[in-house]
């Protein structure tokens, strides 16, 4: 009898191996997984200008016209970046009653789009355009400011705070 | 004297009895073990929403995001060969970027992979030559790149399997 209970008891540890063995090799098998990632861009615009300041002096006159000669600058430098479409940049003064003539132009432009707008003269403080078609580009042009003056407008100082937008679409 | 001879002859006889009955408690049976190979992978979930709002002026290339939210886990018992792979469900359109990192303490990382062009039919290899045994909670990093000329893009959902392979 105690003979006959042995013999069971082993048969179950016997069986329960087996079963362990067979029941770990059959489970392995998740060799890959998945990540689901939710991607989006948003409409991104920037611009900037490399001359923070810049001064205009007008100290000649021209010996054949009598007029003060033209003060140029140049050195100015107008970079942007959108991914939108049918964008504009736009310029601005704050000055709404300037004295003197200040006109500005956008030049060289290089990168994937956008072309200059014709000269525009400072007058008041109306926005203007300044580079026009600009869609899903980076780029930069050169800033060219002109200020003149006549006879009439005598001497003195003023300033302008200029404002460049990038905007539309 | 009689009596004695009687005991111990009762003795060698249990004695012989339980020999004979021991030589028949034992059975031997032969039994056969199998280990396949097993490769297991798994993730901690899917990362949060990336989402490329700015870049810089004069610079096509907008400013990249990066998700190093989840992790993953391995086990392999097949060899030191084995390695993890990683792809997209479809390519990445133009003009936008995903790049991987598979942090790693059994195999090589790769580091950062681009996996932009990878597909079901074309995947980039992370890690490599992971060592047997397991590899638990490993850093994922994800990060998202985009250019200026490629525009706008609505949220989209893209899948990315890793496979644990040899």
């Amino acid at each position: 009898m105690k003979n006959y209970h042995k013999n069971i008891a082993i048969r179950f540890w016997i069986a329960g191996a087996l079963g362990f063995f067979s029941v770990t090799s059959a489970s392995g098998q998740d060799a890959s997984a998945n990540q689901t990632l939710t991607l989006q861009v948003f409409e991104a615009n920037k611009i900037d200008i490399s001359q923070r300041a810049l001064t205009l002096v007008i100290n000649q006159a021209s010996l054949e016209t009598g007029n003060p000669v033209e003060a140029v600058n140049e050195d100015g430098n107008l970079v942007w970046l959108t991914n939108g479409e049918n964008k504009k940049i736009t310029v601005a003064t704050n000055n709404a009653v300037p004295r003197f003539l200040v006109k500005v132009h956008a030049l060289d432009i290089t990168g994937s789009s956008g072309v200059a707008a014709p000269e525009i003269i400072l007058n008041d403080n109306t926005t203007r355009d300044l580079v026009v078609g600009v869609t899903r580009s980076w780029g930069k042009c050169k800033i060219r400011f002109v200020a003149s003056s006549r006879v009439s407008d005598g001497v003195g100082t003023e300033t302008h705070l200029i404002s460049y937008t990038i905007t539309g679409g | 004297m009689k009596k004695s001879i009687v005991v111990i002859a009762l003795v060698v006889l249990s004695f012989a009895a339980v020999q004979n009955a021991m030589a028949q408690a034992t059975a031997t049976q032969n039994v056969s073990l199998a280990v396949n190979a097993v490769y297991k992978i798994a993730t901690s979930g899917n990362p949060g929403a990336m989402t490329i709002t700015t870049g810089t002026a004069g610079t096509n290339a907008l400013t990249t995001v990066s998700d190093a939210s989840t992790s993953y886990s391995i086990t392999q018992n097949f060899a030191s060969t084995v390695k993890v792979t990683a792809n997209l469900d479809a390519a990445m359109a133009a003009g936008y970027t995903l790049q991987l990192n598979l942090a790693s303490t059994k195999g090589t990382s790769a580091g950062t992979v681009d996996i932009s062009a990878t597909t079901p039919a074309s995947a980039a290899n992370v890690v490599t030559n992971v060592a047997l045994g397991a590899d638990a909670n490993q850093a994922i990093t994800y990060t998202f790149g985009a250019n200026a000329s490629a525009g706008v893009l609505a949220s989209t959902a893209k899948v990315v399997t890793l496979t644990l392979t040899n």
